[in-house]
């Protein structure tokens, strides 16, 4: 039986505090949300390596005040977290309060011999997403160096359109740029994870997976050609990933979802 | 976008039975949550190609006229739909009843230029899954056609170790020969689809991509170290919905469905 390296969790969009969100209807109490699927994952009988938060940590919150109170928050979290900076987040507050040691909103770090590489693709006060030259040539550095480290790379926004109008004018600009990079570490990139669209969904482009977490919060839903706004989806609880990835090269990503009640 | 060039339906593990009010020890009946399921995919918002079943499409059936009966409960999908045998089908049975036109329980069909290979796991009366050499031979010869059309290839079991003891005895045994002769067509399998687990998941491993439905019935988990079976009461039922686009790509969205409201 080939061994995990490592198991760790994936959550994305949070959303603390918005409630209600102005541009929907209705929509549940975030934090209460966010607190249900903390405590699921605190009760995982398994060891959890670590909890990756692909962004909107916040939403639109006012001060950097606010993301201490969110820290608190998350730091329930039994396992470490990391996060990225999602449209919602402001980027600087974000780093200040969650990972200072790192001069730049994207990041990399080691875990047991796996790198996990962190983008921000935020762009202040814009909900589509982009990565500066600069980033994209750290990122360069990380896909062509000499290494046979296996390496897992997070960021907010979906590369790709999802042929539904509503989400696709908040894509990265240059996805296919990111991708061409991303494709010079095929050999150890053992999977890209997002969030952003609040739906459990997944592309494969030339064998590289990409997977969405859900958001905490609440659920859209999308489909090939759709035009006119978002959709929310009534039906799909909030919930997040087990990523598992074990010394044969296998990746497993395995769905669970979270009862808010 | 790229154009969609195909966009289809994947459910798996229906577990339909002959007795109206089956439901095992579950909650609802596996007629109520299938019918759930089929209300949705009708219901789905642009035309579904196909819908593709993984597999366990019955429950132990033991007659061969109970397939008839059971195929009734599915003529109301929308979208024409494919299965392939699972380990409580019985392959002759479902071959005769769902897809006489092939002389094999395994088989391949075409929709938009997609190529679909469907393959047979089952093994009479086993829970686990084998590939027989004559049907591997017969993957291979697909995978190392001089083709480039976009290879979609389905079946039951999970080809992979989850690293769980109890769902892992009974995997696909050959899963690594299976693997490695996907890898022969890497650059035309958009992706690999499976049920058996009642478990959402993705699995990927030197570029090809293996993805579950979950059951329309009832749920699994498993962990990494896990020894018995174990339910989730709270991961729902659903199917996914996958699309090919004309760039190569393939997006796999997953849709929930609500639990039946009567049980």
């Amino acid at each position: 039986m080939p061994q995990p390296l490592l198991t760790f969790i994936h959550i994305s969009d949070t959303h603390l505090y918005a409630n209600p969100h102005p541009s929907l209807p209705p929509t549940p109490n975030p934090l209460a949300r966010a607190e249900a699927v903390i405590k699921h994952i605190n009760a995982q009988v398994f060891p959890i390596d670590f909890v990756l938060h692909t962004g909107d940590v916040g939403d639109d919150l006012p001060d950097i005040e606010k993301y201490r109170e969110a820290q608190g928050v998350l730091k329930k979290l039994s396992a470490p977290l990391h996060v990225i900076p999602g449209n919602h987040d402001n980027r600087d507050w974000l780093r200040e309060v969650f990972y200072p040691h790192s001069n730049t909103p994207y990041y990399s770090f080691e875990h047991k011999g796996v790198e996990v590489a962190c983008l921000d693709t935020s762009v202040p006060n814009q909900p589509h997403g982009e990565i500066s030259e600069r980033q994209l040539a750290w990122l360069m550095k990380i896909c062509t160096a000499p290494s046979d480290k296996p390496l897992v790379v997070a960021l907010h926004h979906h590369l790709f359109p999802l042929g539904s109008l509503p989400m696709d004018t908040m894509t990265v600009k240059t996805g296919v740029t990111v991708h061409q990079t991303l494709l010079k570490a095929r050999a150890r990139l053992r999977c890209v994870l997002f969030g952003h669209v609040h739906e459990r969904l997944s592309f494969i482009r030339d064998g590289v997976l990409y997977a969405t977490a859900p958001s905490t919060w609440f659920q859209l839903k999308t489909w090939p050609g759709q035009t006119g706004s978002f959709v929310i989806d009534d039906v799909a609880l909030p919930g997040y990933n087990i990523v598992t990835l074990t010394s044969d090269g296998l990746t497993t990503v395995r769905a669970v979802s979270v009862n808010p009640a | 976008m790229s154009h969609a060039i195909l966009t289809f339906a994947h459910i798996s593990d229906t577990h339909l039975h002959e007795n109206p009010q089956f439901k095992g020890k579950r909650a609802w009946t596996s007629r109520s949550t299938t019918a759930a399921v089929i209300e949705s995919i009708n219901a789905y918002p642009v035309p579904l190609d196909f819908v593709l079943h993984t597999g366990d499409f019955g429950n132990d059936p033991l007659r061969k006229e109970h397939y008839l009966t059971l195929q009734k409960l599915v003529a109301g999908l929308t979208p024409p739909l494919h299965v392939l045998p699972g380990n409580h089908d019985h392959r002759v049975w479902l071959r005769e009843i769902f897809y006489p036109q092939h002389a094999m329980p395994y088989y391949a069909f075409e929709v938009n230029g997609v190529q679909i290979a469907c393959l047979d796991t089952s093994v009479p009366y086993q829970h686990h899954g084998i590939i027989e050499p004559e049907q591997l031979a017969w993957l291979d010869a697909i995978c190392t056609a001089e083709n480039d059309k976009p290879l979609v290839v389905a079946l039951h079991h999970h080809p992979l170790a989850l690293g769980a003891d109890a769902m892992d005895s009974i995997r696909l045994v050959d899963g690594e020969s299976l693997h490695q002769t996907l890898l022969k067509a890497r650059s035309r399998v958009k992706c690999v689809l499976f049920g058996h687990i009642h478990e959402r998941m993705m699995m990927a491993r030197d570029g090809i991509v293996y993805a579950s439905a979950p059951s329309t019935w009832y749920q699994s988990r498993t962990w990494h170290g896990q020894g018995e079976f174990a339910k989730s009461e709270v991961n729902q039922l659903g199917y996914n919905v996958v699309t090919l686009t004309a760039d190569g790509g393939v997006t796999i969205r997953a849709v929930s469905a609500n639990a039946p409201a009567i049980r």
